[in-house]
């Protein structure tokens, strides 16, 4: 028998297939960051709670506006997609490329409320919230390049490529991973900055 | 199907195909294999000779030479770490899990391939960084991990915890470790639901398959747990954060090591069950086809299987009953536990079950498959032991707990994976191994682990704690010296069987005879293929018509077995 050797030689998964792979990607993600929650509540629990400095409301407008700009890119990504099943290919890429840069103002944004704590003087070490503080939004943050960085190859490929089953099925998975991203921040934003 | 030039690269090193990448797994785990061994035998030289120069013959001359080929304390935490470390995630997963997984499932359901090959081939990779950034650890000035393979702060932790940054890198290694253990669990999960040939239902799949499907959920599910505790460990080392920094040690009002340890025995505990699932399966499948006869309660053994994988997400108190817990918890920590036995005891029987009357045929995998089941029946039986309150105060943290654990893992999985290499050896190679050096093999480290780890729990229950520098320290422990020196010598024993394992492995894969298509007649559908086999496997997709082993059914004459792609006889 001969050698089959090319990737593109082996059937190709079907879109459901490669969903359900997501979902069970998303469902190992949010075990992590489930953990990560209940290990902040014990140690409250245990230890007090602690809180940011000026009490947290200080940069609440801040992470507010943050998780403004998260919500609205899953709104771009979602109106995107919707274009995309209508076959209007420019408006998708409108939306597309609109999701990628709220998310990078997200990130960017990220970075300055960062400096802005540090500046404060509230550090990882400061106390158990400070460390709660840069876990989470650090760990999110990763996350978020991940989803940049596959928003933009999405981006790249609705440019390059006519396939518009392909392009539906990446769009979809971008899609789940983008607002399964927004539920994460919803939690640490209420956990972190509305809850204390 | 067409013919392509593949380069090296692509064929051998950067492949897609998950034949390929299981021998690659199965390579970086006999490589780990043999170093995880190597460090167990330093480790218990110095428990039979304490303090004494290792002879060269076991430092190569080159080992210990500052401390005039003493190993000191330090030494030996780093030895007894890197070997649990090493034995459990980088030796026994990647063989297991990442070799035989990846080799077996698509071809025993019937599927050209992963359902993610891209994915499947970062997957090693990422293990092969993992390892690096392990090995690397060797590298430092004061050396690599010494807090156990557990890694409990505070012995872990900046403050108060062992010197030097091997354990820095060690958790950064587990977490890419992990990574590309859930990349692994998605496609095995995914290749399994949505990939199965026509007729290949659940309940037609081989016990391996169930087996290694049951392992990649709860490796789906739990190693992001222990991936989050060991970032927070990470933090805590890089960053000065005190998530599992306590009391004194901390700045401010700190946090808390017990965390860690429940963050970690949440993950732990099922990764007892992550890594003996595949070996139940392959052991389940191995005796029925050397007894040629159905695997005795098959569905029952699959739903026993299921069954345990719930009840081990839920009993991980039972590592933790001296920490000061509850005796309520304690109590239901027990229960929970205890209640394990029960589908254990279950398939345990199904297997003697399909043993009962059969036509036994005691060709090397078979030999290794009974050997697992007596291990493993040690194993469990002296588990109760642990997972009662009473008798685990006295026997926790002593010998007790390292002999059952190493009849539990590590003779019950050694054992599994040899029999699982002998099995697959003619279609992975073309080649059948040589049985007079199989049999050898077999015997040797038969009878020289369980002379090893029964005796290790005799020492533990004589009072002799695990982790022990220097033994003779303690007069109630200098009359158990003779018996530590027996325990190292068919150690050394064990170790130095192992050459001939892998001189036979090497040997028969270029000299071996050349292997029919089927050479055990098994009925699962990888045995219908030639070696070696394709790209992509199956020239057609084949339709399934039975259950995995349909051997000695009435109606069949010339054989007494008939491939899952072919109908029974009188029964389309």
């Amino acid at each position: 028998m001969e050698r089959q050797s090319k990737l593109s030689s082996i059937p190709r998964v079907d879109s459901f297939t490669s969903h359900l792979g997501l979902v069970v990607m998303l469902g190992g993600m949010a075990m992590f960051f489930i953990t990560l929650f209940v290990s902040q509540s014990i140690l409250e629990n245990r230890f007090g709670v602690s809180y940011m400095p000026g009490g947290g409301s200080t940069f609440l407008f801040h992470s507010s506006m943050n998780t403004v700009v998260l919500i609205v890119a899953s709104l771009l990504l979602e109106m995107g997609w919707k274009k995309l099943c209508k076959d209007d290919s420019n408006s998708a890429i409108l939306y597309q490329g609109s999701t990628l840069f709220a998310s990078v103002v997200f990130l960017v944004s990220q970075v300055g409320l960062w400096n802005r704590m540090i500046s404060a003087g509230f550090l990882p070490s400061t106390d158990l919230m400070g460390a709660f503080f840069y876990a989470f939004t650090g760990l999110h943050g990763l996350h978020i390049v991940g989803a940049v960085g596959t928003l933009g190859w999405l981006f790249w490929k609705m440019h390059t490529i006519e396939e518009s089953e392909l392009l539906i099925r990446w769009t979809v998975n971008a899609r789940m991973f983008v607002h399964f991203l927004t539920v994460v921040w919803l939690f640490i934003f209420v956990r972190l900055f509305v809850m204390v | 199907m067409s013919t392509n030039s593949e380069s090296f690269l692509t064929k051998y090193i950067f492949s897609t195909d998950h034949k390929v990448i299981g021998k690659q797994f199965i390579w970086l785990g006999i490589f780990f294999l043999f170093f995880g061994g190597y460090l167990s035998l330093l480790m218990r030289w110095q428990l039979a000779y304490p303090e004494q120069a290792v002879p060269w013959w076991l430092s190569w001359g080159i080992f210990f030479k500052d401390a005039g080929g003493i190993i000191d304390p330090d030494t030996y935490n780093q030895l007894f770490t890197m070997h649990g470390t090493i034995m459990i995630f980088w030796a026994v997963t990647p063989i297991l899990i990442g070799g035989f997984g990846n080799y077996v499932i698509p071809l025993q359901i019937g599927a050209p391939d992963m359902a993610f090959p891209r994915l499947n081939m970062i997957s090693f990779w990422t293990w092969i960084l993992s390892s690096v950034v392990l090995l690397a650890s060797y590298l430092l000035p004061q050396g690599p991990a010494a807090g156990g393979w557990t890694s409990y702060p505070p012995l872990s932790s900046p403050m108060g915890g062992i010197p030097g940054e091997g354990q820095t890198l060690w958790t950064l290694a587990l977490v890419l470790m992990g990574t590309g253990s859930i990349m692994g669990a998605i496609n095995y999960i995914i290749t399994v639901v949505r990939m199965r040939a026509p007729g290949m239902t659940y309940f037609r799949m081989p016990l391996t398959v169930w087996g290694l499907w049951l392992t990649s959920i709860m490796n789906a599910v739990f190693v992001p747990v222990i991936a989050a505790g060991l970032i927070l460990l990470l933090l805590d080392r890089v960053l000065g954060t005190e998530f599992f920094v306590a009391g004194g040690l901390a700045s401010g009002p700190g946090g808390d090591p017990l965390l860690y340890q429940h963050v970690f025995w949440i993950f732990g505990h099922p990764e007892v069950y992550i890594l003996i699932l595949p070996v139940w399966g392959i052991v389940s499948d191995l005796l029925a086809v050397f007894s040629r006869k159905p695997a005795f309660g098959y569905k029952v053994t699959a739903i026993c299987m299921s069954t345990i994988c719930v009840l081990s997400s839920i009993v991980w108190g039972h590592h933790m009953y001296t920490t000061g817990m509850s005796p309520l918890l304690g109590k239901a920590f027990m229960f929970l536990t205890l209640l394990i036995s029960i589908p254990s005891s279950i398939f345990f029987l199904n297997w003697l079950a399909t043993l009962w009357k059969g036509n036994l045929h005691f060709e090397p995998p078979m030999i290794y498959t009974m050997g697992v089941v007596w291990v493993f029946a040690i194993g469990g039986l002296t588990g109760l032991y642990n997972a009662t309150v009473t008798s685990d105060i006295y026997l926790h943290d002593t010998m007790f707990v390292v002999g059952h654990f190493h009849f539990t893992l590590a003779a019950t999985l050694v054992l599994g994976l040899f029999a699982a290499i002998h099995y697959w050896f003619p279609k992975m190679f073309g080649r059948e191994i040589n049985r007079t050096m199989a049999n050898i093999h077999f015997w040797v480290t038969f009878v020289s682990m369980n002379f090893v780890f029964f005796n290790m729990m005799v020492l533990g229950y004589a009072g002799h704690h695990r982790r022990l520098y220097n033994p003779m320290e303690f007069d109630f422990l200098k009359p158990l010296l003779g018996l530590n020196e027996w325990i190292t010598w068919f150690a050394i024993i064990n170790g130095v069987i192992q050459l001939l394992f892998i001189f036979n492995f090497v040997w028969s894969m270029f000299k071996g005879k050349v292997a029919e298509r089927n050479p055990w007649g098994a009925s699962t559908l990888e045995w219908t293929l030639d070696a070696p086999l394709p790209h992509g496997n199956f020239a057609q997709t084949p339709t399934v018509y039975s259950r995995p082993h349909e051997y000695s059914h009435p109606s069949l004459t010339d054989t007494d077995w008939v491939p899952q792609s072919e109908p029974i006889p009188g029964t389309a």
